[in-house]
This record gives structure tokens, sequence and C-alpha cells, in this order.
């Protein structure tokens, strides 16, 4: 088993520079094989974690994306109903075959459609399954999913029970748009995944855009720190921080200081509403770029 | 070697304990994991224990930031002030547990110089919770509030809260039933059922939109002019609480606060002790405009996710800026798909919204009404029922082929006649 250090260490080789209380998370994700379920605002990079984990794992990654009316069908399995129609009109004709032996032919492996959730339990070596804004799903698919994760295997009908040839390592993101029950709580380790500290976020910057320099990046942090201490409508996280880093960068920014003119026309990759636009102006954006100088 | 682990678990057990008391769903497993974390190298110090067993514990965002707090005031017997202080603003204070603590770390024979200082200032700390929960000046409103203790009262708003509740659906986008006939074929279905008959498709699906309970959002101006129908409208907030139905209750004073999980609380008693700590401030005027502010930013998003309907139960006598609340109630009335104001003063005859609130959020709602008793309470259901895009249980076939436009202008006049 890794110790914190080195998922720490892991992490931060795939590009994603975690706190070290997540690194125990992931570290305790190991150590008693439980999901682990990240909160925390939009683009604070839970999904990013959970691809950077593959990395350090070097496993595969499997996405599910929640949304509602995900049901069964579109998450675990179904039967490629088409192919079999197709399969029994094509044998039309042919008597030779007995009936008993179409059928067989017709529920086996060739005409089952693999979805994430089985895809991730059929994997030989263990993968990272990113179920990804869980609260879009709707309670029926929580349940469902609850029963899963704890047998880590399925039953289908047709073809019996598939046991998981590995237990994927699990992680679940939610935005909070909707209560999750305690029953998933309860199974889950639990990380609060917060707006990055001004070091930090440097340090995320230039592990994303190594062109940027050490200076620029400080000072994209620390603006960027100032902006979420406003009382914005929608506060950017660190995935607009990296647009807005990356737009300076392409503009041949070098100095916050002297190029107020470009940091106001950027600031669009920053601020997603009219409102917020208009609270931070030339004179707002001009004090606090003295603040950070 | 054995000896000292049989005192960790111990202590562990303790304090898995402490945190079920005070709110954290713990179970055996939980406890059993947190004894592997404290045999692995994790435990070697607190600054590595403290983030694995939050990971471990909290659930919620709430429990997470909290933690470090109980696990300082259990391990390293710090900041035990501070984690009373902060259970009992967030209306969870069981000081009781805390006590447990220190005398358990006296017992242990951990320094009976600090189990002192725990004790003593959890003597203060759990004073001052207890004086907050009754203080000599209780308002008008405070009491009117203790009265919903009354089973008897007020049982009927709860009641006509929970039916009415209940028979609100929205219909779902995505989600879609399976139905004998419908507007839409539901093709793979077709197909499979295609199968039995060698793949000629005889036996046809169809899918209907599935109905499912529409959220709630209810906003409660518990201000001085509110007093009378405050009890009424805090049960009817109870009643629309039930299990299973995502609602979500604030109170709108002079600033606002949420108090959902008060509400939820199993224990009638204790809900109400809740409700009394947070309604902190209850009778003074109202701000409409900075609370309605205030929820869409910090609260729309999650109370108002998916298909929701909003209730304000105001009588609409603003202190603050009418313009401002006209703003917030446009911006308010794109987030939700209805939003309703129920005004305690419409029932009365005579009634002229003229109130320089009511007059600003007037051109936003679907339905304005009155509620001011348990009959018009009664009455809203039907009236709910009627606003497009909510759809009544029993009657939702039947839905009133007029415009929308007839409609809510309907709902309006009713307050104005």
């Amino acid at each position: 088993m890794r110790s914190r250090e080195e998922i720490a260490t892991g992490l931060a080789e795939a590009g994603y520079i975690a706190d070290r209380d997540l690194a125990t998370a992931a570290m305790l994700m190991e150590m008693l094989g439980r999901p682990l379920l990240l909160e925390g605002e939009a683009g604070v990079g839970k999904t990013a974690f959970a691809a950077a984990l593959a990395e350090v794992h070097r496993a595969r990654l499997i996405r599910l994306q929640c949304y509602e009316g995900l049901d069964q069908a579109a998450a675990l399995y179904e039967w490629n109903y088409q192919r079999q129609i197709l399969a029994i009109k094509a044998r039309e004709g042919h008597p030779g075959e007995s009936p008993a032996a179409i059928e067989e032919s017709l529920f086996t492996e060739r005409y089952l459609l693999e979805r994430p959730l089985l895809a991730a339990i059929r994997q030989p070596v263990p993968p990272v399954l990113l179920i990804d804004e869980i609260d879009r799903a709707d309670e029926e698919f929580e349940a469902f999913l609850l029963e899963l994760l704890s047998d880590f295997q399925v039953s289908i009908p047709e073809l019996g029970t598939i046991t998981a040839l590995s237990i994927p390592r699990v992680v679940l993101t939610s935005n909070g748009t909707r209560e999750l029950s305690d029953a998933l709580r309860r199974r889950c380790l639990y990380h609060y995944v917060a707006f990055p500290d001004v070091d930090r976020e440097a340090a995320i910057l230039q592990a994303r855009l190594p062109q940027l320099g050490v200076t620029l990046a400080l000072q994209v942090a620390r603006l960027v720190a100032e902006v979420r201490r406003e009382d914005l409508r929608k506060l950017p996280g660190v995935a607009e921080s990296l647009d807005w880093a990356a737009a300076l960068l392409g503009l041949g920014v070098q100095q916050a200081a002297t190029s107020l003119e470009v940091l106001h026309e950027t600031l669009s990759c920053l601020l997603k509403t009219e409102e917020d636009h208009a609270r931070i102006d030339r004179v707002a954006l001009a004090r606090l770029v003295a603040r950070v100088a | 070697m054995a000896d000292a682990e049989a005192r960790l678990a111990r202590r562990l057990a303790a304090f898995t304990a402490t945190l079920r008391g005070s709110g954290f769903s713990v179970g055996l497993h939980e406890t059993e994991d947190a004894g592997r974390i404290l045999a692995s190298p994790l435990a070697a110090t607190s600054s590595s224990l403290r983030p694995a067993l939050r990971a471990l514990f909290a659930g919620q965002y709430d429990e997470w930031r909290r933690f470090d707090e109980w696990f300082d005031a259990f391990f390293l017997g710090r900041h035990v002030r501070s984690a009373v202080r902060t259970s009992a603003a967030a209306g969870t204070a069981r000081p009781k547990n805390l006590r447990e603590i220190a005398a358990e770390r006296a017992a242990t024979g951990n320094g009976s110089e600090t189990s002192d200082t725990i004790a003593e200032a959890m003597d203060r700390g759990g004073g001052r919770a207890m004086r907050e929960g009754a203080s000599p000046s209780e308002s008008r409103t405070e009491r009117a509030m203790r009265e919903i203790a009354d089973p008897e009262a007020l049982a009927e708003a709860e009641a006509i809260a929970r039916t009415l509740s209940r028979r609100l659906l929205a219909s779902t986008r995505r989600r879609q039933r399976l139905a004998r006939r419908g507007r839409r074929l539901d093709l793979r279905r077709t197909l499979r059922r295609a199968l039995a008959r060698g793949g000629t498709p005889i036996d046809l699906a169809w899918r209907r939109p599935r109905l499912k309970p529409l959220r709630i959002a209810l906003l409660i101006d518990v201000s001085g002019s509110m007093d009378s129908f405050t009890p009424l409208f805090i049960r009817f907030a109870l009643g629309m609480m039930h299990p299973g139905r995502r609602t979500a209750t604030f109170l709108m004073h002079t600033r606002l606060v949420e108090v959902t999980a008060a509400l939820r609380d199993r224990d009638p008693e204790r809900a109400l002790d809740k409700l009394t700590l947070l309604s902190k401030g209850v009778g003074g005027g109202t701000r409409l405009g900075e609370s309605l502010a205030l929820f869409n930013r910090r609260h729309a998003r999650r109370a108002l996710a998916g298909r929701a309907a909003c209730l304000i139960l105001s009588d609409g006598y603003e202190t603050g800026d009418p313009d401002l609340l006209g703003r917030e109630m446009a911006s308010l009335r794109k987030r939700c798909r209805r939003l309703v104001w129920l005004n305690p003063l419409a029932g009365e005859s005579g009634y002229q919204p003229l109130a320089r609130g009511m007059q600003a959020a007037l051109p936003h709602l679907a339905l304005f009404a009155a509620a001011g008793n348990v009959r018009e309470l009664a009455e809203l259901a039907e009236y709910l029922g009627r606003i497009p895009g909510i759809r009544h249980g029993r009657a939702r076939l039947h839905l009133s082929p007029r415009s929308p436009e007839a409609e809510s202008s309907e709902g309006v006049n009713r307050g104005l006649e």
C-alpha cells in the first residue's frame, strides 16, 4: 500500500496538485476499499481528481455521467434488440437450427451492450470508476448504485450473475443540487474540495501550463483569490483560472500590473454572468491588481 | 501492548458514541474501519489521523467542517468551548456528550487539570446555550412559536399541508413510464416485445411522462407584523416536510435563516427548541428584498433544483428597498417553475395589495392568494393545482383548458376581490 506522500507525489506527476487531506482520503480508499464522495463548488477539480487517480494507478478511467432519468439500461447493460431481430430474420427459411439453439445464441455476450457500470466490474485490472454528478440522477438510481457498490455483482436474468473480476476504485462527485441519501453518504469516504489557497493554485497553474512564469502564475492566483472574495453570483473555479492564465499566456502578458487592458478584456474567462461583469469593471479590477502587485 | 490496544479501542468507541450523539451517522462498519486506521501508520500523528478519520466519519460538508473541533476536543482537549458554541449555534447542542468526554478523560487519568478546565468551559458554554433557549426577554412571536407545541390547536394546518404537498406533482421530462396508451412510442420495448412474435411489432409499447413530487421552497416571513400567523405557517411548513418530499423552509425577518433541518427533526420537542434558537431576531421589521437576495445567492440553486415551486408567505410590508425586492423577485421567478405569494391579509374584505413590497412583487407572481386561516389554506389546494406546470394529483388529466394568463390573473384577482 502506498503512503499518502507517495499518492500525493503520484497525483502531482499526473498534473494534479492535491492537498494533504485529499491524498489521505485517496490512501484510505485503498486501505478500506470504500468509494470516495467528493463535494465542492463547480470547477474545483473533482472530476480531474479521478482522472489523475487513474493515472497514478495506471488504471483505466471509466466514467458514468449522471443525469435525470438515467436508468439501468444506460448505466449497466442492455440487450442489442435490433441485432437480435436481425439474427432471427436472417435465420428465417433455414429450418436446420432448432428454436432452442437460436434462442440460446441470441442471449450471449455478442448481443450484450456493456454500459459503464458493467464495464467497470468486468475489468481484470481494477479501473477507476468515476460516477459524475450523482446528485443529478434520481433517488431510484442512487439506491440501485448503493446495491452495486456493496456487492459488486450484477445479475442479468438471461445470462446469470456476473461477479466483479476486480473491485474498481470508485469516485463519486456531487454539486449538491440534491440531498444525497444517508446510506450512500455512509457507504463512502467524504472529502469537501475547497478552492485552493494561493500557493496551491499557483502550483496548479504551473503544473498545467509549464510555460507560465513563476511570477505570472502567482499573480494570477492572487488575483483570482481576490476576485473570489468579491460578492459574485458565480465564483470562478480552478478551471476558470486555468482558462484565464492560458488566455493571458497566449496574448503575451508578462506582468499583470502593466497589462490592465488585456486583463479586463479576458475577464470573460473568469466571470460567467453579466452581473458579475458589471461588478468587476475597469476601476474595480485596477483596485484588485493594485492589491496583489 | 495488548493493554494499550484495548485502551485505544475503548477510546475509539467512546469517540464514535460522541459523534453519534452529535448527529453524525456512524455505524458499526465505520467503527471497524476506524480501528483499521488506528492500526495503520496514519495513527502516528494527529495531523494525519485527523483527516483520515474525518474522511471516514463525515458524510456532508457541515460535518466535515465541524469534525476537527470534535476531534480536537476529544483527543487533544482543545477548542472545547468553541465546539460547544458551534453546535449550539447549529442547533445540535448536546453538551451532555462533552460532559461525558470530561468524565472519561478524568477516568483514564489523562491529566486532571485539563479535564477541570474542560468541565468549566462546558458549564459556561452549555449554560449560555441554555440561556439562549429561554431568555426572559422572549418576544411575542417566540411565545407564539412555543404555542405550536400544542398538539391539538394547529394539527389541521399540518394535515392540510400534508395532503396538499402529496398532491402537488410535476411531470418529469426525461423519466417516462410505460403506459398502455400514451403520446410516444417506446421503440426499444416495442422491439423487445416483437422478439416474441418473430420480429413483427404487434404489441406496441407507449410511454408517457412520469409524475413526481414537486420540489417546494417555503419562505416564511416571521416579522412583527406577521406575529399572529407565524404559528399557523410554521405548522403548515411542518406538514410540508414529511419524509420523501424535498421541501426546504426558510424564515425571513431581518435576515434569512434556513430551518429545514430543524423542522425535519423526528423529535418535535427538539425541533421546537432548534427553531426557537434559529428564530433569534424574529419579530423585528422585515427586509424582504435582502432576504430574497440572500436566498437567490446562497440557497436557490439547491432549494429550487429541478422542478420546484417557491411559496412566499408574507404580508408584503417591506421595511427595506422595494426596488430591490422587485429585482430579486424577477430573478427568483427565473429560477423556479412557479412563484406563489400567500398573503394572510388578502382574505380580509376590502383588502388591496397596496403595501410597497406587495406592489413590487405582484408582477412576478403566478398566484397571489389569501392564507390567513385554516379554511383559506384548504382552498389553496385547488388554486395551486390550477397553475400551469403544477400537476394536481387527482385531477391531473383534467387540467383547465384556459390560457396561462387567464389563470394567473384569476389567481391574482382572487386576492383583489
